[in-house]
């Protein structure tokens, strides 16, 4: 005999038991209809052969005597009273079960259902009869629950009563059973957890959010809060369908989050943000990681992240192509943007109206925010550049019998499109000539101990707001005395000056210079180095060379970023404005009447031991009026020569969009551009150089 | 529950061992109201304590937050363990600090980290 | 070491099949047929869990959950109250006085294991 048969076998006996029991006090009831211990008996007796019989298979005898509980309950709240008739019906109800009981199927079905009908009847009078209500378990059958099957992601947020602790529920139990339905990631709330003195030690303060990835669907979600749900809160958010979370999905970031649940505010989030620190240092601090292993891990990292970005940006350059003219005009207009807006700072300096500055700060914010992006919409990769080079070094080695090879790095480094156009020609003048020049013959470079194959570096990186581009050789380095000696035959150069290397080799950017022993096709005539700085400082960058006998030449190019916008230095004379590039502004200090002497045309000052020489504005540009007091000098440096120029006063830094002149100014000698200033006026933009070339060391 | 406070000059230190069930949190209570009066510093030794009941974790957040609202450290020793298990399985895991204290710390923070 | 659980109950099909059930499923199990036997038999142990009928003589189930509530000892224990369908408003008597649970006759014996195990381990 099976377990299942011997708890019926057990059933059978008891509710036999029970049957003669309620008889008896039915009987007894008859006489003593009022006596609720008698009627309790009955219901109870009712009750545990519904239950019971439900249990141990006897649905038939237990939905029957439903109908008999249900009125004997009406009985025991004094709803129904206990009369003859209902003693009569509740005996035959013994009756009936007892031969249900005795289950050789031959109980009355037409029995049945009569006295299921009259115990209706009296339960609810003048109702239709109805079925009785489904029984439901709590407990449901997990998996093929509603919802089951496929995998989502809930956020469940459960706020218990109070009271939980006290009615022997440990939550801990509850989000084990959450965390056995799928991957679960607790977070409790201790917000509401009071202090110590105001602490009630037995009441749950605590909430949770849970996020559930499961299969099993909401249902089975909630009859692990079945018992707790009423006197609580308990909220349920299907979050996302179908993730796969192992694909490195980066989803919502954490503040996105909690603000969105409400827990924070925005601001609270920024607030918090600034004092977060940072996992390596911690790592670091906790002796978990050596502060290379997290620099190397970092540094992997960002590359990682330099490589996506990149290949985004690839992508997004191909998706959309616009036509340059629109990419200017747009820059044209930022332009004329930055000078209304600068306009409108200044406007709102002087009203001294609060809501006003506010106002013109934000489109300040605003402005330098669009500038910067539509300057970035004009930048391009030199890399495109960069392998243009390639078939030259070739070409170029094989008509010379010379091994070159090429070597780029650095090509991603983005330049201003104008820039980049502007930079070929210089960039292959340079190459043309470490070929020509400077890279030797294999058999030349194999008998001083180097390989015969020569290697031309070009590397192009990033350097504050501008970027250096190098162009580095192994060949033979510039042959000092060579160049003394040219320089001295051209004229260039004084027989008797002594002259270190840095300004021999400055020499050969000097025009009509060229050492080659033979004129070659390739580096053309001599007419090289002196139009490619030239090339060089009209996109306002410098060139520098440094070299070595037998081992190499370097040449370093730094450019800015870009053309349109640059940040410079507003000065005034004879009031009027001029402004010229802050990069090549060293210093400004007051000019001391005493240490300037005057010298043939021109002008030198003593700046720290140092003599340099300087021009003054007014006389320049022949402005009239006198000379204020006390003058103010700006020393500029241009590939490291220093150079002074004279202005009655500094006004500070200005950003500034660059005009091209009108037909007027086009040939004036010094001045190379203009721009609109915030109130309108005009300021002429200084051509440092050629400011310079007046007074150049002859 | 069993506890045993020691005070050394402004520093006490309450060693609490066995379980912090719930029967226990009347108790945890007063035992922490008594050990952060009069000390500037309350180191918290819980490596003897087997489990703990929510209640008790609760005590103990609030014990942190009243501490260091009034100036006070609060700390647990034996860090590198890391928090019990109980708090972890009640979700109190941090890895940041808690917002609401005054130091910014939490008892429960996270002691490693998987990258 | 096993938890002991207290199964209080009139019938005593009821109980049979209760504590057969608890006992396969690994709990050791103490059985009572109305409030007033459970509270003796309770007297001095401890029990992690009370498992109890509603209808009983001499002390119903909820007049039981009342009394453990305020005993040391059992004042935070899970209690569960076995209920029909047709006794709700009971059912939030037992819930006021206390209970954490309840469990819907019929039921069969997986789904009081698994309602158990909700409340201890």
């Amino acid at each position: 005999m099976g377990m299942a048969e011997t708890h019926r076998e057990a059933f059978r006996d008891e509710a036999l038991e029970l049957l003669s029991e309620l008889e008896s006090a039915l009987l007894e009831l008859e006489y003593r209809p009022d006596e609720q211990e008698l009627i309790g008996r009955t219901f109870r007796a009712m009750h545990t052969i519904k239950g019971s019989g439900g249990m141990f298979g006897f649905t038939e005898i237990s939905d029957f005597t439903h109908e008999v509980e249900t009125v004997f309950d009406l009985v025991r709240s004094g709803a129904v009273a206990v009369d003859k008739e209902l003693i009569d019906l509740t005996l035959r109800s013994c009756d009936l079960i007892r031969a249900m009981l005795e289950g050789d199927g031959s109980a009355d079905a037409e029995t049945r259902r009569k006295l299921t009908a009259l115990f209706r009847d009296i339960a609810r009078p003048g109702e239709p009869a109805s079925l009785p209500s489904e029984d439901s378990a709590p407990a449901t059958e997990g998996g093929s629950a509603a919802g089951g099957d496929v995998e989502r992601v809930y956020r469940i947020r459960f706020i218990p009563s109070r009271d939980i602790l006290k009615t022997g529920t440990d939550p801990a139990l509850l989000l084990d059973e959450l965390r056995q339905l799928g991957s679960c990631t607790v977070i409790a709330h201790p917000e509401r957890i009071p202090r110590l003195d105001e602490l009630e030690p037995e009441d749950c303060h605590t909430f949770w959010d849970v996020l559930l990835t499961t299969n099993r669907g909401i249902n089975a979600i909630r009859d692990v809060f079945i018992f707790v749900e009423d006197d609580g809160e308990l909220h349920i958010d299907v979050l996302d369908t179908h993730v796969s979370l192992s694909e490195g999905s980066t989803g919502k970031k954490l503040g996105e989050i909690l603000v969105e649940r409400g827990d924070l505010s925005s601001e609270d989030i920024h607030k918090a943000l600034s004092f977060q620190r940072r996992l390596g240092e911690l790592l670091v601090e906790k002796g978990m990681a050596s502060p290379a292993q997290v620099e190397s891990a970092l540094v992997e990292q960002r590359h990682v992240r330099e490589v996506q970005q990149r290949r985004q940006s690839n992508e997004a350059a191909a998706s959309i192509r616009v036509s340059s003219e629109r990419l200017d005009k747009l820059v044209n207009l930022v332009g004329e943007l930055v000078t209304v807006q600068a306009r409108l700072s200044m406007t709102a300096d002087h009203r001294c109206d609060p809501q006003l500055t506010l106002l013109a700060e934000e489109v300040e914010r605003l402005t330098a925010e669009l500038r910067d992006s539509t300057l970035t919409l004009r930048m391009m990769p030199i890399g495109g550049c960069f392998s243009r080079f390639t078939r030259l070094v070739r070409d170029l080695s094989g008509e010379l019998g010379k091994n070159v090879e090429l070597v780029t790095c650095g090509g991603e480094t983005e330049l201003d499109k104008t820039v980049l156009e502007r930079l070929n020609d210089p960039l292959v003048h340079i190459i043309r000539n470490s070929i020509d020049h400077g890279i030797e013959t294999p058999d030349v470079r194999l008998a001083g101990g180097k390989p015969a194959q020569g290697t031309v570096r070009l590397t192009a990186e990033h350097s504050g707001d501008s970027v250096t581009i190098t162009i580095e050789d192994d060949g033979a380095g510039l042959d000092g005395d060579a160049i003394r000696a040219k320089a001295v035959d051209r004229g260039l150069l004084n027989p008797s000056a002594a002259s270190c290397d840095k300004e021999l080799f400055s020499l050969i950017f000097a025009p009509g210079f060229s050492t080659a022993k033979t004129v070659t096709g390739v580096s053309g005539r001599g007419v090289g180095m002196d139009v490619v700085k030239r090339a060089i400082d009209s996109l306002r960058g410098s060139i520098d060379i440094s070299s070595r006998r037998g081992i190499g030449t370097v040449i370093t190019i730094r450019l800015p970023l870009t053309l349109a916008i640059i940040e410079t230095l507003l000065v005034k004379a004879a009031g009027e404005s001029y402004v010229m590039p802050l990069s090549l502004v060293e210093e400004c200090i007051e000019l001391n009447r005493v240490d300037a002497v005057p010298s043939s045309g021109n002008r030198l000052v003593n700046v720290r031991g140092g003599i340099v020489p300087y021009v003054s504005l007014r006389d320049s540009f022949n402005l009239g009026g006198a000379a204020p007091d006390i003058e103010q000098i700006v020393i500029t440096n241009l590939s490291g020569n220093r150079f002074g120029i004279v202005v009655d006063s500094v006004v500070g830094e200005h950003q500034t969009v660059i005009k091209t002149l009108g037909r007027v100014y086009r040939n004036v000698e010094g001045i190379s551009g203009a721009t609109i200033l915030g109130d309108g006026d005009i300021a002429l933009i200084l051509d440092i150089p050629a400011l310079m070339g007046g007074t150049g060391p002859q | 529950m069993h506890h045993e406070f020691i005070r050394d000059g402004n520093v006490g230190t309450l060693r609490i061992t066995g379980d912090m069930d719930i029967e226990s949190a009347q108790e945890l209570k007063t035992v922490l109201l008594e050990s952060l009066a009069g000390v500037d510093r309350l180191l918290l030794d819980m490596t003897g304590v087997s489990s703990i009941h929510l209640s008790c974790v609760q005590l103990l957040c609030s014990a942190h937050l009243t501490a260091t609202g009034s100036g006070m450290e609060m700390s647990l020793i034996d860090t590198d363990r890391g928090p019990h298990d109980d708090a972890t399985r009640y979700g109190f895991l941090r890895n940041t600090g808690c917002r609401r204290t005054m130091d910014g710390q939490c008892l429960w923070l996270e002691r490693t980290t998987d990258l | 070491m096993a938890h002991t659980l207290l199964v209080v109950d009139d019938s005593a099909s009821m109980r049979q099949m209760v504590t057969f059930t608890l006992k396969d499923a690994g709990y050791e199990v103490i059985a009572a047929a109305h409030g007033k036997e459970a509270l003796a038999k309770l007297d001095g142990t401890r029990v992690s869990m009370v498992i109890t009928d509603l209808n009983m003589p001499e002390m119903d189930g909820i007049e039981l959950i009342r009394q453990l509530r305020s005993r040391p000892g059992c004042r935070f224990i899970p209690i569960v109250m076995l209920t029909t369908e047709s006794q709700e408003a009971k059912k939030q008597a037992g819930r006021q006085a206390g209970a954490s649970g309840w469990i819907v006759k019929p039921f069969n014996p997986d789904q009081l294991v698994e309602t158990v195990r909700k409340f201890v381990k």
